[in-house]
């Protein structure tokens, strides 16, 4: 029978373990009431236990951090704190008074450096609808952005920065960019002019797009509601198709077709 | 459940008027669905052109194997026809869309409206299968293997001489009677030693394409530009039927040079073809139809797209250019067309014995399911 270190055991303790062990620490193994064993085994045999690991000595632990020593420390802390303010019981209410949200991630690993590369990474979320934006702004941003940050379905721009090495500087730099896109899509430059825009990212102009001319071509009184119809049935069949769905003629899309097909023949006076 | 009896003889045979009598297209009504439209030996070598047929291969061969080439009449064919006899020709030209899933006949429909338009005594311009003009071809026969070469006139485009020669061929044996009364009405100059003069009659242009073949692409873009910028009352009516028009907008396997895929729009003729797709000429109609069967073998590099919607196929530009059109629907067959369809082989005795009974019949139609490109492969092994 092997003869046991009394710290094996953990009813052997006495009073609160956050006492024995109130600090980050190097590890004890005659404090540690715990049968450890860690390193590399030889052929046939265990890992060498507390008493004579090396590599028990090296990782981090967190001994000082057990759910009751956390519970105590919240408990301690609780004086200091504020109640959470009312106003923001819901997450529009969060998201009225900070649009702006940012996700990072921090590694904690048992490893020879606490730093890990991908820490840098910051990524900024925002509505655009709390932004103050007219419609060529709006139109102007989320071109500027691109289809890959802005997303038409929930309103949503993200910016993900990983350029600098330091979070810190890839958060001023997120802020930087967020500030210059709002700027820059308020300007208005000269080459700005109607005839650049197209109706691609579902914005439909209809003086600017190609079959308003080739309408032209055809001798009409502009006036007309056969024409209003025809500009309906076309806004329509630009508009309606989502990726997915892409070559299959659903009943909806077959009943857009059939409406063009109806302007169409009133437009032309079949 | 009613089983069918295998020795009393199906619908098809009990079937008396099979072809129709009224050799016009135009005056056909809708009583006249379902019967065989004829086209007669001597209408032939001028419809059933030499290269890039209008019609399909393997119906080709089939007319040849019953000995006559029908085309059945359809809804969309007689909607087509309706809407050609009584559009207005003093204004901007309508173009006809033609969708549908593959093999329900929306080249068969384009085809008989081309076959109204010949007795109509119009000019037609025939473009059955521009997938060719596109696409490479990896032949291992050296001079079966098309040239392409920069172009004279515009160093930016690129010219196909040999595939233009053979649309010109095309061109006139389908207007074979017509080519003599229409005249140019500019002076061109091909080279430094070579010049046509103004009023020359389009057959003289066109053998000179042929001759020619260097200068076979501007000819067809000459006589392109003829027809658009057509201004004297003598001009006759025009067809431009385009099969296959989503080729234009999709993309080319051809490279001039090494590593950098053409856009059709630097090939002479997708350019020049485009132009008769659009709306800014007169007294005549474009027919456009969509195929998607070229597109899998004409480059790996796409995905498949399938043939239910046709702005999915045609795409933004081509949509842009098309509007306003009207769509045509090809649907399958109905039960009385599939009908009139068996009933026809039987009359040309194609199916005959067991196909012919009760039974049979309904195993056809259940295993072709009322497509007619199934019916006539399916039949063809019978």
């Amino acid at each position: 029978r092997i003869a046991r270190h009394p710290s094996f055991l953990a009813d052997t303790l006495e009073g609160e373990w956050s006492d024995i062990w109130p600090l980050p620490n190097q590890f004890n193994p005659y404090l540690v009431p715990l049968p450890l064993r860690m390193g590399h085994t030889q052929k046939f045999c265990v890992s060498p236990d507390k008493y004579t690991s090396v590599e028990l000595l090296k990782v981090q632990n967190f001994l000082h951090l057990t759910p009751p020593a956390i519970k105590k420390h919240c408990a301690a802390l609780k004086k200091f704190c504020t109640p959470f303010p009312k106003e923001l019981e819901t997450q529009q209410d969060c998201e009225r008074e900070f649009p702006v949200e940012t996700h990072t991630v921090d590694y904690v690993a048992a490893g020879k450096t606490p730093r890990n590369p991908a820490a840098r990474v910051v990524t900024k979320t925002i509505r655009l609808s709390n932004l103050v934006l007219d419609h060529h702004a709006r139109l102007k941003l989320t071109q500027l952005a691109g289809k890959e940050r802005y997303n038409r379905s929930n309103d949503i721009l993200t910016i993900k920065v990983d350029r600098c090495p330091v979070k810190k500087q890839n958060k001023d730099f997120a802020d930087y960019l967020l500030t210059a896109l709002y700027f820059e899509s308020w300007k208005t430059e000269p080459w700005e002019s109607k005839e650049h825009t197209s109706h691609s990212d579902g914005y439909y102009w209809w003086e600017d797009s190609a079959s308003y001319q080739n309408v032209k071509n055809l001798s009409l009184s502009w006036d007309s509601p056969t024409v209003e119809k025809y500009r309906e049935s076309v806004r329509e069949l630009k508009l309606e198709p989502e990726p997915e769905k892409l070559g299959i003629l659903t009943e909806e899309r077959k009943e857009a077709v059939s409406n063009y097909k109806d302007s169409v023949i009133k437009l032309l006076n079949l | 459940l009613r089983t069918n009896s295998d020795s009393s003889p199906g619908l098809a045979s009990s079937i008396k008027k099979i072809y129709c009598n009224e050799r016009d297209p135009g005056n056909h009504t809708l009583k006249d669905i379902g019967l065989m439209h004829e086209i007669p030996k001597e209408d032939q070598s001028s419809l059933v052109l030499k290269y890039d047929k209008g019609f399909r291969k393997k119906f080709l061969t089939e007319a040849s194997a019953v000995d006559k080439l029908c085309i059945m009449i359809r809804k969309p064919g007689l909607e087509l026809v309706n809407y050609l006899k009584h559009a207005n020709y003093s204004t901007a030209v309508n173009r006809y869309l033609m969708y549908g899933p593959a093999g329900c006949g929306k080249t068969m429909t384009m085809m008989y409206a081309v076959d109204y338009c010949k007795k109509q005594g119009w000019l037609i311009v025939p473009v059955f299968n521009p997938w060719t003009w596109i696409q490479y071809k990896n032949t291992y026969i050296v001079h079966q293997r098309e040239e392409i070469v920069r172009s004279l006139w515009n160093k930016d485009r690129v010219d196909h001489p040999e595939i233009a020669a053979r649309w010109l061929e095309n061109f006139r044996q389908i207007n074979s009677d017509l080519l003599e009364n229409v005249f140019t009405t500019r002076e061109y100059t091909w080279s430094k030693h070579e010049k046509t003069k103004s009023g020359v009659s389009f057959s003289t242009l066109v053998d000179l394409g042929i001759a020619r073949v260097r200068i076979a692409t501007d000819v067809a873009g000459c006589i392109l530009r003829e027809i658009i910028n057509q201004d004297s009352p003598d001009f006759p009516r025009t067809l431009a039927a385009v099969d296959c028009a989503n080729s234009f907008f999709g993309i080319s396997t051809l490279k001039i040079e090494p590593g950098v895929y053409l856009e059709p729009n630097e090939l002479a003729l997708v350019h020049n073809f485009k132009k008769i797709l659009s709306n800014k000429w007169k007294n005549g109609a474009v027919i456009v139809g969509l195929n998607t069967s070229g597109i899998p073998s004409q480059t790996k590099r796409i995905a498949k797209v399938s043939s239910e919607h046709p702005y999915d196929i045609l795409g933004q530009e081509g949509f842009d250019i098309l509007d306003p059109h009207i769509p045509i629907h090809v649907p399958h067959y109905t039960d009385k067309e599939a009908i009139s369809h068996l009933a026809y082989y039987q009359d040309r005795k194609w199916l005959v014995g067991r196909s012919t009974t009760e039974a049979g019949e309904a195993e056809i139609l259940q295993i072709c399911g009322n497509s007619p490109t199934d019916i006539c492969v399916y039949c063809g092994h019978l």
